[in-house]
């Protein structure tokens, strides 16, 4: 079944046409790739799914249910949970602390209870840090351990993986993960594919952005390829990797030409 | 489920503290000087507006600047309410409350979807408008002269005059401790981690389900309801409400207060007040350099204290705290 649907998704910033007439889709329960060079529209595709920026044309259905152009926080809450690039977390909070907000669409105490501090307040407190564990858990990687330091203190490392429990604390159906193992060594690597195996296994659709092909190719059951904007190729790993138009836009218009003559 | 108890019980431990303070304080400085006790008001007017301040500027990350003038708005409310249509003044607290609560509803909508230094430059216009209004509206707020005299108020037959200072310092101190306790349960919620993600990151914030604008209208308006409290507590005392009462000296003040206490912080804003209503009378000795020690002690406390008072307090307990562990492993 289909859980996500881009039709014709067009961006432009002034004369740039950063996401041109890009059509795609995500089954339920997929680990779903998105990948192309610097500056292909990768996260300008992310930010105009999710809301963060008004798209110029074009649709995104998600459930069935047409979310184009929705707040982000509504998108959020009807169970697209996202993470942003470069480790975006709350600098002053602690991991803790950061994956509780990622709660706040699916809790409800408002103004009035909690000045009184009401017994729905109290209890619903604490199902918020329970459930900010459990997201803390599953993300893993030593997490759990500094889950108290205030996220300022922590590597690049850990406050991505603060950004991935965000997003899994917002009970999401899909999760967006832009660029997570970026600053990561290759056991660190290693160990986040088993992560976001591990998020899919539990039931939430993955949708993966990555500019370091190998990472994203063992991993991902289907790719799509941007380039300028365009989208150039979907399809398997296998297909991905032999796809003349990706090789050249990985690796430059020269190299397409030696492999073909070869 | 053990630490949670502990942090009860300290908890109630804080608020008895609070309370004794504020019930044997008073008595005391009354015994010391009757002036310290007009000192003592200033505070806790200070107090309750750089406590709110400290809601959307420290926890919400939006520089609020129309804090001041909204503070007038309750001064006026009150003052007006009690001068021409004769209300009873102890009903004009709630009505101020609201007043500049509506306001920065409106305020709060035309402005609050604008970030960072553009909303500070927008509700700034507003600072401005707004003392044009007091200063030129001559037939409702008499100008620049001001209201006067506001009738003053009586609480059991008794006329809270110039002889009744402490009776205004509790009543202003319990507001204070009212504005204190709502900031206290708020930051610590949901409402406030709210507050706390869209200041530490808009963006984030948004995605991770925070309808932003609606808690920034949330932090604003629980601000601007405080603000006006005071200043209707604040035009009954003095018997008199003028633009210059709530001008830009009077918002730099609160801010520093802010700053200097802790932004972030339930106590360090009232810290801050403190300092900012004491410094001028220890300074007075220095006459026509007060501004330029005020300046340079401000500079001081910033360098060294970058997080106020509340921040150096914490670091001498941190450093305290490591000393105790250190001296315990070389025993």
């Amino acid at each position: 079944m289909k859980l996500i649907e881009v039709n014709n998704l067009t961006k432009r910033f002034g004369g740039l046409v950063a996401v041109n007439n890009v059509d795609f889709y995500i089954n339920e329960g997929e680990l779903f790739g998105l990948i192309g060079p610097n500056g292909s529209g990768k996260t300008v595709m992310f930010n105009t799914m999710t809301g963060v920026y008004k798209s110029d044309g074009g649709k995104v259905v998600f459930n069935g249910e047409d979310i184009t152009d929705l707040p982000p926080h509504v998108i959020n809450e009807k169970g697209i949970g996202r993470t942003f690039q470069g480790s975006k977390v709350f600098l002053s909070l602690t991991p803790l602390q950061n994956v509780m907000v990622g709660r706040h669409c699916r809790t409800k105490s408002h103004l009035r209870d909690v000045i009184l501090r009401t017994p729905f307040t109290q209890r619903e407190d604490r199902e918020t840090e329970e459930k900010a564990m459990h997201a803390l858990e599953l993300v893993g990687m030593g997490l759990v351990d500094k889950k108290d330091t205030p996220v300022k203190d922590l590597t690049y490392v850990m406050r991505s993986l603060t950004g991935i429990a965000i997003a899994l604390a917002t009970d999401p159906k899909i999760i967006f993960l832009d660029e997570p193992v970026a600053g990561m060594n290759p056991t660190e690597i290693a160990q986040a594919m088993e992560l976001i195996k591990r998020i899919r296994d539990s039931g939430i659709t993955v949708f993966l952005v990555e500019h370091d092909m190998r990472t994203i190719m063992g991993i991902c059951e289907r790719i799509m390829v941007l380039n300028m904007g365009y989208k150039i190729a979907e399809g398997t790993p296998q297909e991905i990797s032999r796809n003349e138009q990706v090789i050249r836009a990985y690796l430059g218009r020269d190299y397409g030409a030696e492999t073909k003559q070869g | 489920m053990k630490r949670n108890a502990l942090l009860k019980t300290k908890k109630w431990r804080n608020y008895l503290i609070g309370i004794a303070i504020a019930l044997v304080l008073p008595l005391i400085v009354r015994l010391v000087s009757p002036f310290w006790l007009h000192e003592l008001f200033l505070i806790a007017i200070f107090g309750i507006m750089a406590v709110s301040l400290n809601l959307i500027l420290g926890y919400t990350g939006q520089a609020n600047m129309a804090h001041g003038v909204l503070f007038g708005l309750g001064g006026y409310t009150s003052g007006l309410l009690v001068m021409r249509l004769g209300v009873n003044f102890w009903a004009t607290i709630p009505i101020a409350g609201i007043a500049a609560l509506i306001a920065g509803l409106v305020v709060g909508y035309a402005t609050l979807r604008l970030r960072g230094v553009y909303f500070a430059l927008a509700t700034f216009a507003f600072m401005s408008l707004m003392l044009e209004l007091y200063t030129n509206l001559r037939g409702i707020t008499e100008g620049l002269e001001g209201l006067m005299p506001i009738p003053k108020p009586s609480i059991a037959g008794l006329t809270l005059g110039p002889q009744q200072t402490i009776i205004w310092v509790y009543i202003a101190i319990a507001f204070l401790s009212l504005t204190m306790f709502v900031t206290d349960r708020v930051v610590h919620s949901r409402v406030g981690r709210a507050f706390t993600a869209i200041r530490d990151d808009e963006d984030l914030a948004q995605s991770s389900g925070v309808n932003i604008f609606r808690y920034k209208m949330l932090s604003f308006s629980i601000a601007t309801f405080f603000a006006g409290i005071a200043g209707a507590l604040y035009s009954s005392y003095h018997g008199m409400m003028s633009p210059g009462d709530c001008n830009i000296m009077f918002l730099l003040q609160v801010i520093v207060a802010v700053v200097t206490g802790g932004m972030g912080t339930l106590l360090g804003p009232v810290l801050g007040s403190i300092f900012v209503v004491i410094a001028p009378e220890v300074l007075r000795v220095a006459e026509v350099y007060y501004y330029l020690i005020f300046g340079v002690l401000l500079v001081v406390i910033t360098i060294f204290a970058p997080k106020g008072m509340m921040g150096l307090v914490k670091l001498i307990q941190v450093r305290l705290k490591a000393r105790g562990s250190r001296e315990q492993v070389t025993l």
